[in-house]
């Protein structure tokens, strides 16, 4: 491994697919959302800056950025919740990396585990204690709440992303074992198999509630529940942390639909072999996987948090356990 | 590229540190003018009450979870603290002797397999 | 030829140490002293313990037997890369716990006592990694267990010490007489204690029919003995290491111990258990031991009590409001993990999949050193935020008084990345290790339950985090407290928590070596084999 090497990497953290790249599509993903579910509800969604509001988020962004300025709360703690916030960033562009999008990317034996800890743990932990860090009673209310979800749903995720992992190591035997990078190229199989499409199906049930549960949308909006604790873990943030809380969070929905579009969609299948075709399959598959995600949200209220963690259980831990069940057994 | 475990894990650590400085830096340059602490930010935001409503601003750390306690594993939890870690010495002993029981079954059955095998 | 020995010096010379405190309490009566003297004691053990270990990875397993009694006669102290590097461990988390205490007791009176028995905990957990002898382990058993039964009950005005200080003892007398009980059946039936002899007589003997001249043949059934035996011996060392359901004693006591006993107790002593564990099950009922079959269940049961202790452990963390009970419960759950680790080694994973074999019980070797350094810092810090907001453990009481001292907050937050387990600090890496073994194993679902631990368990360090750095409390903060001794400890420890994650290229090559000297055919006949020549040196010494 030599210095250019790790050059490269350091750039493509900063490019593609890596720190600006994650912006835009973060932005576009969170336009997506809020285009749709507002056609969903009979209401235009954004409109004003760029053809459709298009550029609506990136317009929200940078004027929280640059525009508002920092404040401080009398218990707060900003520069510990800027820390972690960046750090929350930092993981996400860590684990960009780790999907097989660019010629950059890492990939190694087990490089799941890898992807649950950089997207799961840290971004999670990076969100907790933004949130905490700023003590507000309906902050606490949010920040505990998301980490009830969190201790539920990062499993449910890590099951759902170890059926395709355990089928392809296993039933069809590709190298290297335990990675994503493996799973994208041989999910498509997997599905055409008619023995493991079964445990497949109920793996995609499962990461698609786990990660509706995970980026706090409907259903599972619990944190930020309006009427009871005010806007959550956002609670206290304003101006450019919350500009930053709101770049984890589209990054994170960007990512957990690009982690599905690539390990159970097959990311460029059929036109692996034409750059080009399989950069526009991928693309098409991704906002397929973003319209999913935004038709769960549009049409289902806001549960409890109890009726939320069980759901969770129910619709997610539940078909990952039978899933792989049925794949152990294969 | 294909890596070790190890050393990827490492590599993306640095990664993450990296944009995380980059990140910071950005920031540092991008965002408004320094902090301005207006005086209407000074107390935590109550949706327009006054912090005067609130006996404390914090919430009691055993309420934290009480939504994952009470509401999804209520008997788990009663369970577990009410029966399992009563603080009752011969309760515990129960399930230390059950555990007992359970090595003294396997050396058993072991041992019966043993002689059956005619060792 | 065998003259004074660092192996053989340590433990003797540290006793010494000890049992001449209570003489010098009533001769000098400057409290300094004594604080000099212990850090002093420990630094002795700390820097010969290092050197035991360099000695051991540079060259070799190293054999001491004690009065030049050839082994299986006389105690040997016996040292592979395993027990080494545990000591080396042990010594240094002690060395730091011994300089904090000069701090946390610096207004106590009866420290000399204190010291004779910090120094009595610290012979017994060296002492029973050391030896090489299943009845010394016993005997340093005994002595690490009565040391630490007087620690919790150290304060001994407090009725919940002393409670918990006899709750221990009491289910800890049962364990260490099982365990002696188990000896009688072994030493009846395979007529030695020696643990290398032992290890021969249940591998080797099968292909090697040579009566050993010092300790003979069998006598009586040897699979009856051993299932006997180890049924028993398994039951004290899972006791002695916290691991479900035999965990009911570490919440108590832990917690009502002195802060830095607790760290010892929470950070070493469950160690020792877990060491005793893998003696037992990988060196002298080894993978080609003749009792593959019991070897095999009761790693499965291990198994079992490994998920459970963690998920107990997990969920109880989330409910405490007591910061020295919630860490308790969290050694609980790490215990779990470690036995999770270390239950991999059944036949026909070792058959199968060695890889999977090696990658688990480094993971767990690795995990147990990750553990102890970050819960012996988290202990520290907890002493630390427990004084300053005026002596009380209640999560509620330290309310965030760890905001206005950013080392210590930061050392807390080194802790629980460290026992969370987020890259890069080590204990991610031994949990991937974990991980990655029972998913060569074909087992994932065993992994899906670590991470269903880890993540329970996030929960219930969000809650140690907002308790000791982000409340709004206003706990009577004592400004006249001096903590700049014990914040540079926890930051030293800290550090090491991070080194243990970035260094792990090598830790963990040097896990794997450890592994290779203690669990496979090949390590256990190295070992056998030292102490073979050390027994045929001193026969021919006595001929001539």
């Amino acid at each position: 491994m030599d210095i250019m090497y790790i050059l490269g990497v350091l750039a493509s953290a900063l490019t593609y697919p890596g720190l600006a790249t994650l912006w835009i599509i973060s932005m576009f993903s969170e336009w997506w959302v809020r285009k749709l579910t507002a056609r969903a509800q009979r209401r235009m969604g954004p409109t004003y800056v760029g053809p459709l509001g298009v550029l609506q988020p990136f317009a929200d962004f940078i004027k929280l950025l640059v525009v508002k300025s920092e404040s401080s709360q009398r218990y707060g703690n900003i520069s510990l919740a800027k820390a972690f916030a960046f750090v929350g960033i930092g993981a996400l562009v860590a684990s960009t990396l780790l999907l097989p999008i660019s010629p950059y990317s890492i990939y190694s034996r087990y490089d799941l585990i890898l992807l649950i800890y950089f997207f799961g743990v840290w971004v999670a932990v990076s969100e907790v204690v933004i949130a905490i860090s700023i003590p507000n009673p309906f902050t606490l209310k949010g920040a505990s709440r998301y980490a009830s979800v969190i201790a539920l749903c990062e499993p449910a995720f890590f099951l759902s992303l170890l059926i395709p992992a355990y089928l392809t190591a296993k039933v069809l035997k590709a190298e290297p074992t335990w990675s994503i990078t493996a799973v994208v190229s041989y999910a498509p199989q997997l599905w055409l198999n008619p023995l493991t499409l079964i445990p497949m199906l109920l793996s995609l049930i499962s990461i698609l509630v786990a990660t509706q549960s995970k980026l706090m949308l409907p259903p599972f909006n619990i944190p930020e529940a309006e009427q009871e604790v005010i806007a959550g873990p956002t609670t206290e943030l304003s101006g450019p942390l919350l500009a930053l809380f709101n770049f984890i969070h589209d990054a994170d929905l960007a990512i957990s639909s690009l982690i599905i579009t690539l390990a159970f969609l097959g990311g460029p299948y059929p036109f692996e072999s034409n750059p080009a075709l399989g950069a526009l399959t991928t693309i098409v598959k991704f906002l397929l996987v973003l319209t999913v995600i935004t038709v769960i949200r549009a049409s289902f209220g806001r549960f409890r948090l109890e009726q939320g963690l069980k759901t969770i259980v129910k619709y997610s831990i539940t078909p990952g356990l039978i899933g792989l069940a049925i794949a152990l057994i294969i | 590229m294909f890596l070790d475990p190890l050393t990827a894990t490492l590599i993306l650590s640095g990664v993450l540190a990296f944009t995380a400085l980059i990140t910071w830096f950005i920031y540092s340059v991008v965002k408004s003018n320094p902090t301005n602490v207006s005086e209407e930010f000074k107390e935590p935001y109550l949706a327009g009450e006054p912090t005067s409503t609130l006996s404390r601003i914090d919430a009691p750390s055993n309420t934290l979870f009480w939504g994952f306690i009470y509401g999804l594993s209520r008997k788990l939890y009663h369970y577990l603290r009410e029966r399992m870690h009563s603080g009752i010495l011969n309760e515990w002993g129960e399930y230390m002797s059950v555990y007992l029981g359970l090595l003294s079954l396997i050396g058993l059955l072991f041992t019966a397999l043993i002689l059956l095998r005619g060792g | 030829m065998i003259g004074l020995n660092s192996v053989g010096v340590l433990v003797p010379s540290l006793v010494g140490f000890a049992f001449i405190l209570p003489l010098l309490g009533k001769l000098i009566k400057n409290v300094k002293f004594f604080h000099i003297y212990a850090a002093l004691a420990s630094l002795w053990a700390a820097i010969l313990a290092t050197y035991n270990a360099y000695l051991v990875f540079t060259a070799g397993t190293q054999v001491y037997p004690f009065g030049g009694w050839p082994p299986p006669l006389g105690i040997a102290y016996e040292l592979d890369k395993l027990n080494a590097l545990l000591g080396m461990v042990t010594a240094l988390v002690m060395l730091a716990i011994t300089i904090y205490s000069a701090w946390y007791l610096k207004d106590y009176e009866g420290v000399a006592y204190y010291y004779t028995l910090l120094l009595g905990l610290e012979v017994g957990l060296i002492g029973c990694l050391y030896t090489g002898d299943a009845f010394n382990l016993f005997v340093m058993l005994e002595v690490l267990s009565i040391s630490a039964y007087a620690l919790v009950g150290f304060y001994r005005s407090k009725p919940e010490a002393v409670e918990a200080a006899i709750k221990y003892g009491m289910f800890g007398a049962v364990a260490t007489t099982l365990y002696f009980v188990g000896l009688v059946f072994i030493y009846a039936t395979f007529g030695t204690l020696n643990m290398a002899d032992l290890a021969f007589k249940l591998t080797f003997y099968v292909y090697y029919p040579v009566p050993n001249p010092f300790s003979g043949t069998f006598f009586g059934n040897p699979y009856v003995a051993s299932a006997v035996a180890l049924a028993l011996a398994l039951w004290a060392f899972t006791y002695k290491s916290a691991a479900f359901p035999n965990h009911f004693w570490l919440p108590d006591a832990h917690p009502e111990a002195p802060t830095p006993v607790s760290a010892a107790l929470s950070g070493l002593v469950v160690n020792v258990g877990v060491y005793a564990i893998v003696r037992f099950l990988y060196t002298i009922f080894g993978p080609s031991a003749f009792v593959v079959q019991l070897r095999d269940a009761v790693l499965i049961a291990l198994l079992v009590l490994g998920i459970a202790s963690g998920l107990i452990g997990a969920l109880m963390m989330v409910v405490q409001e007591d910061i020295k009970r919630l860490l308790a419960y969290s050694t609980i759950s790490h215990i779990g993990l470690v036995l999770v680790g270390v239950a991999i080694g059944t036949s026909s994973t070792l058959n199968q999949n060695s890889l999977a074999y090696v990658l688990g019980l480094a993971g767990g070797i690795y995990h147990m050193v990750n553990h102890t350094l970050g819960k012996a810092l988290l202990f520290l810090v907890s002493g630390i935020l427990i004084a300053l907001a005026g002596g009380s453990r209640k999560l509620d009481d330290i309310g965030g008084v760890g905001r206005r001292y950013p080392l210590v907050s930061l050392a807390l937050f080194l802790g629980v990345f460290q026992l969370l387990g987020v890259p890069p600090f080590g204990g991610f890496f031994s949990k991937l290790l974990i991980y990655s073994a029972y998913m060569e194993a074909g087992m994932p679902y065993v992994s899906l339950m670590v991470i269903l631990i880890s993540a329970i368990s996030l929960l219930g360090y969000v809650k140690l985090i907002y308790a000791s750095v982000f409340k709004v409390g206003s706990p009577k903060v004592e400004q006249t407290t001096k903590v700049s001794l014990p914040t540079a400890i926890v930051l030293a420890l800290g550090i090491a928590c991070l080194v243990t994650g970035l260094a792990t290229t090598y830790i963990t090559s040097m896990m794997f070596d450890v592994v290779g000297s203690f669990a496979t055919p090949q390590g256990v006949y190295d070992y056998w084999q030292s102490f073979f020549n050390t027994l045929l040196n001193l026969a021919s010494g006595v001929m001539r």
